[in-house]
């Protein structure tokens, strides 16, 4: 966590003193903007590494998801002289977390597996480097619809193994909320039609009975 | 005037301090794994085959708690519960179990204490598979709080068969516990428990302790008791009040009352065996009463005392809930240490004063 917090910070220093860059010296010597304002559309793919924590009074428990984001994105220019556009689109993401104890005779595992609909709705500000690259940092939220959520115990005891599996969601499953409103921040980098890039979006509402999810994520995609 | 560059250079190192200057943040992973689905209510204790709800534990040769426990259902399943000291409320919505002193709680004395079992999470039987539970000691404006987190896991017949805990008292020290339960033909016959204890300035501490138990399958049916011998319940180490058992909480009891209980391994101080001598039913069949031996052997003075003892069930009586008719009214103690206390460092404590007493 602490590390994703730098790498933020660091994109934050990356975007802030780029800003330079996309002004130019016309023939006057006068800085003129260079920015291009074209927007774009295309598919982001996601490696997802997110953290649900626990707020409780007895236990103060995280854990680790792994997951991949795969979606499609629009933007929509501001003016045609204003580097800045709005974002959104859609994509299907997919977390799993597992954790498994061993010691002496008894072995535990407890896994959960999460499917949902992720909506973005940003803000990004393009920023030219030179022809062709661009640093787009961005902010604002997201929307989760959680489809499938599952929560897989498997215990072996000795000679007895015991397991079973379950919807997370609702009050006949483990009491998770399917929605999920949230707050992200991040950058890409665009080499002409590809991009990579990071970010990080946290929860503002909680999924489960005191425990919220922060996702740091690196991106990449090709606009079209 | 701060021109952009200026400007940026100021909001840049502003969200890097406040990014960064943050705690770490290592990620986490307890021993006790929160699982299960949620619990909004308690179940009918008949799901936890009991099919004779208790309203009363009696040992009519304490003349100081001759009512070890008594209960109050409602619709079938548990509302309110009392051991003595303490008054258990059985809340929906989502489950919760809160326990409180009784007698300070009617006082105006500066002195309480309470636990919440909460954050209570069920397998698809309705047993708990994890929960929290919040102990707190307030001593004339000083707070004491202890803090427990407990994993269960129970076979496809509904018996308990491991616990795992972890336990934070008031000063910071730490345990950690494992109790293994090996059930046979629906009769728990062994328990393994084995815990480490991290005090504050101590070596780490591990304790090992089993209890084995022996039957008759075609001797003494249990139709639904956890006492058999004293006020703590079989198989369910010392993590839980019994009350829990007896709300359909923690699973089956064994299908038949055991013919003997032997600690086999213990802190190489005091052994505590029993005997069944005799076990009466109601025409109903429900159990009237067990009638035992018990024999506790303690190693440092190379002796032993004996005892007869006679747990007795009730299953009609209709207790008002401020418990005024069964409330004992000894001079309250407050504790000596503060703290509630559970595993077994407590059984420790517990042999340690029966020592000395």
């Amino acid at each position: 966590m602490k590390f994703t917090r730098i790498f933020v910070t660091f994109i934050c220093f990356i975007s802030i003193s780029l800003a330079h860059a996309q002004y130019a010296n016309d023939r006057m010597g006068r800085r003129v903007r260079t920015s291009s304002t074209a927007p774009w559309k295309g598919l982001r793919l996601s490696y997802d590494r997110s953290i649900l924590k626990y707020s409780s009074e007895a236990d103060d428990l995280k854990q680790g998801f792994n997951g991949l984001s795969a979606g499609y994105v629009q933007s929509f220019g501001f003016g045609s002289h204003l580097p800045l556009f709005f974002e959104t689109g859609a994509g299907l993401s997919f977390s799993h977390h597992s954790f498994e104890t061993s010691n002496d005779e008894v072995k535990s595992k407890v896994s959960h597996n999460l499917l949902g609909l992720y909506i973005p709705a940003n803000i990004v500000y393009q920023i030219d480097i030179t022809n062709g690259v661009s640093l787009k940092p961005y902010t604002g939220i997201y929307l989760r619809l959680g489809i499938i959520g599952k929560e897989k115990y498997e215990f072996e005891i000795g000679d007895i193994s015991v397991s079973d599996s379950y919807s997370v969601y609702g009050e006949d499953g483990c009491d998770w909320r399917r929605f999920q409103i949230g707050w992200q921040v991040g950058a890409t980098l665009d080499f002409g039609t590809f991009n990579i890039g990071v970010g990080y979006g946290l929860d503002l509402n909680k999924i489960a009975p005191e425990a919220r999810f922060g996702t740091f994520s690196v991106i990449t995609g090709i606009n079209f | 005037m701060l021109t952009y560059s200026q400007f940026s250079i100021v909001l840049v190192c502003l969200v890097s301090f406040c990014l960064t200057a943050c705690s770490n943040e290592e990620e986490v992973c307890s021993e006790t794994i929160s699982y299960g689905k949620h619990a909004s209510s308690l179940q009918p204790v008949s799901k936890a085959g009991i099919k004779f709800p208790v309203t009363s534990v009696n040992n009519p040769y304490s003349s100081y708690q001759p009512i070890l426990h008594a209960f109050v259902y409602e619709n079938g399943c548990m509302k309110k519960a009392y051991n003595g000291d303490e008054e258990f409320e059985f809340l929906s919505d989502p489950l919760t179990v809160k326990a409180s002193d009784i007698y300070y709680k009617n006082t105006t004395s500066e002195y309480s204490e309470y636990t919440e079992i909460k954050n209570i999470k069920v397998n698809k039987d309705g047993f708990i598979t994890s929960c929290e539970a919040i102990y707190t000691e307030e001593d004339e404006g000083e707070i004491y709080s202890e803090k427990l987190s407990v994993m269960l896991t129970y076979d496809d017949e509904g018996h308990l068969i491991l616990s795992k805990y972890h336990y934070t008292w008031y000063d910071g020290s730490t345990e950690t516990g494992t109790t293994v339960n090996t059930w046979e033909n629906g009769n728990l016959i062994k328990v393994s428990a084995k815990s480490v204890l991290i005090e504050e300035g101590e070596e780490e501490r591990e304790f090992l302790y089993e209890e084995e138990y022996t039957y008759d399958e075609n001797l003494y049916p249990n139709p639904g008791i956890w006492n058999f011998y004293n006020e703590e319940g079989i198989g369910i180490g010392d993590v839980f009040p019994v009350e829990m058992c007896y709300a359909g909480l923690v699973g089956k009891t064994t299908k038949n009352i055991p013919l003997t209980y032997k600690e086999s391994q213990y802190f190489d101080d005091a052994y505590y065996n029993y005997t069944t001598n005799s076990v009466s039913y109601n025409d109903d069949g429900s159990v009237q009463a067990i009638n035992s031996s018990a024999v506790y052997n303690y190693n440092y003075s190379n002796s032993s005392y004996r005892q007869n003892i006679r747990i007795t069930f009730g299953y009609d009586e209709q207790w008002d809930e401020n418990w005024a008719s069964i409330r004992t009214t000894p001079t309250p103690t407050k504790r000596s240490i503060p703290g509630r206390f559970i595993g077994l460092r407590k059984k420790l404590l517990d042999r340690e004063n029966n020592k000395i007493n």
